[in-house]
């Protein structure tokens, strides 16, 4: 392979990689922007979601590119019935929080567990191993699908947030809520669909990462572990930061992989942040 | 017939009472100034108007009905609109979208553009299309006062209540903010204002309620008031 096609196929995952990553950092920093909630068991969510497209996908005999319209619906109940009876008790406890959610999360995945089993499952395509030809270079097309669709999802939920009249009232509650109530904004409203919004896209997260690595009940913890250090690099509760910041990281892990062993590039990620935060203690782009 | 009336209000925070049996009324059309130094409790009066306090004892009437134990978004709707102290905009959203936010009533929303063109005459300077497109939170101090008063009328409200609208500007901004707030009252709206400026607030009040410690210890005409020893030496420094 000459270094132009490697140099090529290495933008094209990192923008894989980035993509996923925004898309999996997303929920969380909306969520923690609006309610000032670390929702731990945002990967336990995302699991769920992948569990969702599977069912869908061997049960229903959907393709999972399909059942990703049933699974948002389904995720966005299970974020309606979440709120109803248990987040929207969690918004005086404080840092004490914390706790609540890592229990929420210890319930979801142990549910999974209990219904399917630790073993690793996978949701197949039946165009999952084709390749496309990009000059020399040949790619996974379910890897360019993916990148695609989440894209679209972070883009989508971006949109929606900056132009339609909920979305500005949700970026209301998040910079002010005080102000928001007092110009008869329901917060709690606001707080609502803002947990839906961002359970959804976590399940979203889940369903795609499972077409292209396999999962169990207990993987949530890896996606939340990148999604932390997405959104602590971008600091917390920005979007914009969330963006530049899962790039960086999904960049960089695709670059360092030709230099360094697999089992060594999340380290770097993981490096690059601990020196950005020496830097910028707050993020790149936080809010306050 | 009175549209906002307090009987016996008692409120505080936690164990702190602040409030201790303030009654008072406002007439519609008419612009009610209520004087008092810091830490008196005017704020915390106007907060248990708006549900943002739940009141412990008392009444809280508007245009006869009870709304003391309503939540905020319900007293709105209803038709009070509250203007807070300090900068309270969306800071990272623009001007035309802080305004926009405010006008969340079937009324407010279908005369949306009437009420922004007659906000636009009251404040000149909002009305820049460069401006409108400027984040609040890059506005000057005074700009954001203005953009605050200028979203609580966007709500075409019944009832305005201003929280110390000249708190920290400089003079000449403030007789501005309240030539403004002069021809709002001339429009027809009636306003409760909360002041430490005493003497501009009671040039503009019908009436006027000291309030010291949590009680009111004066009431009457703006024009009494100004000729009171009391107020005279504890407010205006005579």
């Amino acid at each position: 392979m000459d270094y132009g096609t490697l140099f090529f196929q290495l933008l094209l995952t990192g923008i894989f990689l980035s993509s996923l990553y925004i898309l999996m950092t997303l929920g969380l920093t909306l969520i923690f922007g609006v309610m000032e909630i670390v929702n731990f068991a945002h990967g336990a969510f995302a699991i769920l979601g992948g569990y969702a497209c599977l069912l869908m996908a061997t049960g229903l005999g959907m393709d999972p590119l399909v059942a990703l319209i049933p699974v948002t619906l389904v995720m966005a109940i299970v974020g309606f019935v979440t709120f109803s009876i248990f987040t929207r008790f969690t918004f005086d406890l404080g840092d004490a929080h914390v706790v609540h959610y890592y229990a929420l999360m210890l319930i979801i995945s142990n549910i999974l567990a209990l219904l399917f089993g630790l073993d690793y499952r996978f949701i197949q395509t039946s165009y999952g191993y084709e390749q496309i030809h990009l000059g020399n270079l040949k790619y996974p097309l379910i890897k360019i699908i993916v990148t695609f669709f989440s894209l679209g999802i972070v883009i989508g939920v971006s949109l929606f947030l900056r132009y339609s009249m909920t979305g500005k009232r949700i970026r209301a509650v998040s910079q002010n809520r005080e102000a928001a109530e007092i110009l008869g904004i329901d917060a709690l409203s606001a707080r609502r669909i803002t947990w839906v919004i961002g359970i959804a896209s976590a399940g979203l997260m889940g369903a795609l990462v499972g077409l292209v690595n396999p999962f169990s009940p207990y993987a949530g913890t890896t996606y939340l572990i990148t999604a932390f250090s997405v959104a602590i690099l971008g600091g917390m509760g920005s979007m914009f930061g969330t963006l530049i910041a899962g790039f960086i990281v999904g960049m960089s892990e695709s670059l360092f992989s030709i230099l360094l062993p697999s089992q060594i590039t999340p380290v770097i990620a993981f490096l690059l942040i601990i020196f950005a935060l020496l830097i910028r203690p707050e993020g790149l782009f936080s809010r306050n | 017939m009175s549209l906002l009336t307090i009987k016996n209000l008692a409120v505080g925070y936690g164990y702190l009472q602040v409030i201790e049996d303030l009654s008072l009324d406002l007439v519609k059309g008419e612009v009610v100034a209520m004087l008092g130094g810091n830490g008196a409790g005017k704020t915390t009066t106007i907060r248990a108007i708006m549900g943002l306090l739940p009141p412990w004892k008392g009444d809280v009437l508007f245009a006869g009905e009870p709304i003391h134990d309503l939540k905020t978004p319900a007293i709105v709707a209803l038709g009070l609109s509250y203007v807070p102290e300090g900068k309270s905009v969306f800071p990272k959203m623009s001007v035309m979208e802080n305004l926009e936010l405010a006008a969340n009533s079937p009324e407010a929303k279908r005369q949306r553009d009437k009420t922004l063109g007659e906000v636009m005459d009251l404040f000149p300077r909002l009305a820049d299309p460069n401006k409108q497109r400027q984040l609040a939170g890059t506005l000057s101090g005074g700009e954001q006062r203005m953009l605050v008063v200028a979203r609580g009328l966007m709500a075409r409200p019944r009832l305005l209540l201003l929280d110390e609208p000249s708190l920290g500007l400089a003079p000449r901004l403030v007789r501005d903010l309240f030539e403004a707030i002069g021809k709002i009252h001339r429009q027809g709206m009636s306003i409760f204002l909360v002041e430490q400026n005493v003497h501009l607030s009671l040039q503009l009040a019908e009436r006027g309620y000291v309030l010291e410690h949590g009680r009111i210890v004066l009431g009457g005409k703006g024009s009494e008031l100004i000729e009171m020893e009391h107020v005279k030496q504890a407010y205006l420094g005579m």
